[in-house]
């Protein structure tokens, strides 16, 4: 009576299976990208400014990337294809000022600055197109690649505030009157009918940018003064956003400190949506509420060093001593409420979109250089 | 001069033109391929294995396996009350899903999984010239079964779905429209009659649990009822009433004591093993209560406990099988723990310290080792419920008094009180809402479909809404007739197979 033996019943064997669990691609073949560049290289001021300014167009044919198919092939997994023709053009200015050397003293200053746009010419082989950028598991994309548009472009529902009252609820309705949104309760989102079908559905998500920037930009600054140097390095990316499925992770499970400050009755003008346990609305779908500018300044790179005169190293054989201390991604200036707006991405198709990844440290270094 | 350089050019111009490019090709020497797989008995044993391994799901992994594909099999019945607080099958019990709902397509993939693999047996195998023919006819015939198994999901679950009965390799050939539902149906038919033919009666020890002939009959008597073809139904029940037998311990249907036993009819295999991969599945610790270990993942709703509560022996206890679904405020109400050897532990030393006042206590057994995940099977179909549906059938086919023996057979396993004297709706009523419910909760793929069953038919068709209200099934005013009757076909496979067309309302 005390002990019986579940679970596991005398000799149970345990046979292995096998059998195809993906498909082949005998067309495989490589990727081919064809570049146009035109630049113009100048140097003013007996070269203290001098620089470069390039013009680029690369098409990239057969792209390989995983390739989602129907399930219903009996396969899940991905199989490589060459999937896509994809276009990327933009410029390229890079530039440096030397300042001439006096009483031990110079410094020089570069500025980089690059902007690209790229497009899809042709996707798959039936202009199908793709959903990625999940932010629940496998639910909830929040981009999509297709012919005509950018690579992983943002594809959401278009968000329009907070339903203060019940009164706002009932206001929302399509042409013939009849609610837009009959699950919502007052502190719900108010979503957008973009299309004007008098129905809130998937074809109301609109395509809302996506996660290149518009401006990727870095700055150097190096000075040197007697036997010290400083080098000083700062890089951004301007007009950049990413959608914060962190933070829609966390409103999910209740673990965000913002939610403190959610819709309740006593709390009308909150930003934050209410808190509900089946969210009958949901909030939680993919929408501009949670997509956000993530344009960053960061100051990545601080050094500075002190070389030894050498006439004092090389009685000890040494060439070169040289000691220094400095910090990487020391300070970042950005709007960004997540972890980091320089995530790179997880996947071709699913950049810019932030599922909590960790995100750059902070480090202070120091060391010795030494030559011999 | 002239003549040796003629005949050397000739030469080279013969030995170009004799090159072929088949030697640029080269075989895959690493991974198993359809060129050297498919040619031995023991790659058709494999083959048929994976195909069965599907079943769990269309990984393989035991959290895909409850977190996805149970959840939206069973989360939407009223017999179940999922915890709100976690996030699996949580929009498709409140009615609220959109269609890229994970739980939807995970149920998708799986069924198409099986249905792929077996589309694979089925070409193949009778290609493996070294096995013997009847060796070979009995795998395509059990791979026959799980296909039809699959789509029988598959039709309840989504209605209009691909008929695919071929392992298609070509990528760019993929999309495929979907069929009309009678086609499945006809499908189903037709591969379960293939497989009832050629199937064995029964198995070797080692091979215990693969599809036998009267699976493949249970399979048929399940679509004859879920099509309403009552007297087919009855038929084909009658013909293995009696060639199998209820367990004399209720709970032993659900503790891994009799699996593959006199009560299996089909079930989906696990074993403790974790040596050649992970064979084990949470299930226990899905139900049971957070004092004991568990992870509560859902709970009895109130209107299941009440059902229950009503199923009393002659001396006006409590029946077995009360005991062994959940786990209540009762002296003879206990549970085991997850120590080794487990003990028992009564209601009463751990009421107070728990969420809810009611758990489920079916399949929430321990392991042989301490706080483990288990490997008993899950039942697919059991004796007891074969007896239902015969009596099911039976009533309907104007035999309501042998159809109430039938009910009193299982009901006299479980020591509940026997019925009597009841009319053909009477006894109707009984079984859907009460008998079914009782003996069954819970269980893998039964209730949900067999409300979305009576609801289809023209048989004292259900309003599965005013019954979901009436049951206290939390968020049923969210219910939408003829949306919520079906799963959205996913948007993922919408995606990227423009053929398909949505269900309706999604």
């Amino acid at each position: 009576m005390a002990e019986l033996s579940f679970g596991a019943a005398p000799s149970q064997q345990v046979y292995v299976g096998a059998i195809a669990t993906a498909l082949a691609n005998i067309n495989i073949k490589w990727e081919q990208t064809a570049t146009m560049n035109a630049g113009v290289s100048f140097s003013f001021l007996k070269g203290a400014i001098s620089g470069n300014v390039d013009y680029f167009r690369s098409r990239t044919s057969d792209m390989l990337a995983e390739t989602p198919i129907p399930s219903s092939s009996g396969i899940t997994s991905m199989p490589l294809t060459n999937i896509a023709d994809m276009e990327n053009k933009g410029w390229e200015l890079s530039t440096t000022y030397r300042n001439p050397a006096e009483k031990g003293f110079s410094w020089d200053v570069t500025l980089n600055l690059s902007h690209s746009r790229n497009k899809i010419i042709r996707l798959g082989y039936d202009e199908g197109m793709i959903s990625d950028g999940y932010v629940d598991y496998s639910n909830r994309a929040s981009t999509i690649t297709r012919k005509g548009e950018a690579l992983a472009s943002f594809y959401l529902f278009k968000s329009n505030g907070i339903f203060r009252s019940q009164a706002d609820v009932d206001a929302h309705v399509n042409k013939e009157g009849d609610k837009l949104q009959p699950n919502a309760a007052p502190g719900d989102l108010r979503f957008e009918d973009t299309n004007g079908d008098g129905q809130l559905n998937d074809d109301d998500k609109v395509i809302m940018g996506n996660g290149l920037p518009k401006l990727d930009y870095g700055l150097t600054f190096n000075a040197r003064y007697k036997n010290f140097d400083l080098m000083v390095f700062l890089n951004g990316k301007q007009g950049q956003k990413m959608y914060n499925g962190a933070k829609m992770f966390l409103y999910r499970f209740y673990r965000s400190a913002d939610l403190v400050n959610a819709w309740t009755p006593s709390n009308p003008g909150s930003e934050v949506y209410r808190l509900s346990d089946e969210d009958k609305n949901e909030n939680l779908r993919v929408s501009d509420y949670f997509l956000e500018d993530a344009s960053f300044l960061r100051l990545r790179n601080l050094q500075l060093g002190y070389t030894l005169p050498s006439a004092l190293t090389k009685k000890a054989y040494i060439n070169r001593l040289r000691i220094y201390a400095g910090a990487y991604n020391l300070l970042t200036f950005t709007k960004y409420t997540g972890f980091d707006p320089d995530l790179s991405n997880t996947g071709i198709f699913s950049r810019g979109v932030d599922r909590g990844y960790y995100p750059m440290s902070r480090s202070f270094v120091a060391g010795i250089n030494v030559g011999f | 001069m002239k003549l040796k350089i003629a005949a050397l050019a000739f030469f080279s111009a013969t030995l170009f033109t004799a090159c072929s490019d088949k030697f640029l090709e080269l075989d895959d020497k690493q991974n198993l391929t359809e060129n050297t797989f498919w040619s031995t008995r023991q790659h058709a044993l494999q083959g048929i294995t994976a195909t069965y391994g599907a079943l769990q799901a269309y990984d393989g992994s035991k959290w895909t396996w409850f977190e996805s594909v149970y959840t939206t099999l069973n989360y939407k019945g009223d017999d179940i009350d999922n915890n709100k607080n976690e996030p699996y099958g949580k929009n498709l019990a409140a009615f609220v899903n959109s269609a890229d709902d994970n739980g939807a397509w995970s149920l998708w993939a799986t069924a198409y999984t099986g249905i792929g693999r077996a589309n694979q047996v089925i070409a193949k195998v009778p290609g493996i010239a070294v096995m013997a023919e009847t060796e070979r006819t009995q795998i395509v015939g059990e791979a026959k079964f799980l296909r039809a198994y699959n789509y029988f999901l598959l039709v309840n679950g989504f209605e209009n779905v691909p008929l695919v009965l071929t392992f298609e390799k070509d990528i760019t050939k993929l999309q495929v429209p979907q069929s009309p539902k009678e086609a499945i149906w006809a499908q189903i038919e037709k591969d379960l009659t293939e497989a009832e033919a050629i199937l064995p009666e029964t198995y070797p020890a080692e091979y215990k649990g693969r599809a036998t002939k009267g699976a493949a009959k249970a399979m048929l008597g399940k679509m004859f009822l879920f099509q309403e073809k009552w007297a087919q139904a009855e038929a084909k029940f009658r013909e293995i009433y009696g060639k199998y037998a209820l367990n004399d311990n209720f709970a032993d249907n659900f503790n891994g004591t009799k699996e593959n036993g006199p009560e299996s009819i089909f079930e989906i295999q696990w074993s403790g093993d974790r040596t050649v991969s992970d064979e084990r599945h949470p299930f226990n610790f899905e139900v049971r209560p957070g004092a004991l270990d568990g992870w509560e993942l859902m709970y009895p709703s109130d209107w299941l406990v009440q059902t229950l509560k009503n199923d009393k022996t002659d001396t006006g206890g409590y029946s077995d099988r009360v005991y062994g679904t959940i786990f209540f405020d009762d002296p003879n109400s206990y549970m085991w723990d997850l120590g080794t050897p487990a003990s028992r532990i009564p209601y009463a030393d751990v009421k107070g310290t728990m969420v809810r006042q009611v758990y489920f206590n079916k399949y929430a057994y321990p392991n042989d080792r301490s706080g483990a995940y288990v490997g008993y099977n899950i039942s697919i179909i059991r004796y007891a419920d074969v007896l239902l549906m015969l009596a099911e059938a039976a009533n309907e086919n104007n035999k309501t008094a042998e159809a109430t023996g039938f009910v009193n057979e299982v009901r006299t396993r479980a020591k509940a009180k026997l019925i009597s004297g009841l009319g053909k709706d009477q006894l109707r009523e009984h079984i859907r809402q009460v008998e079914r419910p009782t003996e069954l909760a819970m269980e893998w793929g039964i209730r949900w479909f067999d409300l979305m069953r009576w609801a289809r038919g023209n048989t004292a068709k259900l309003n599965v809404k005013g019954t979901l209200q009436a049951h206290g099934k939390p968020s049923a005013a969210n219910y939408v007739e003829d949306k919520h009757i079906r799963y959205p076909i996913p948007l993922k496979e919408i995606s990227v197979n423009p053929l398909l067309k949505q269900n309706h309302l999604y």
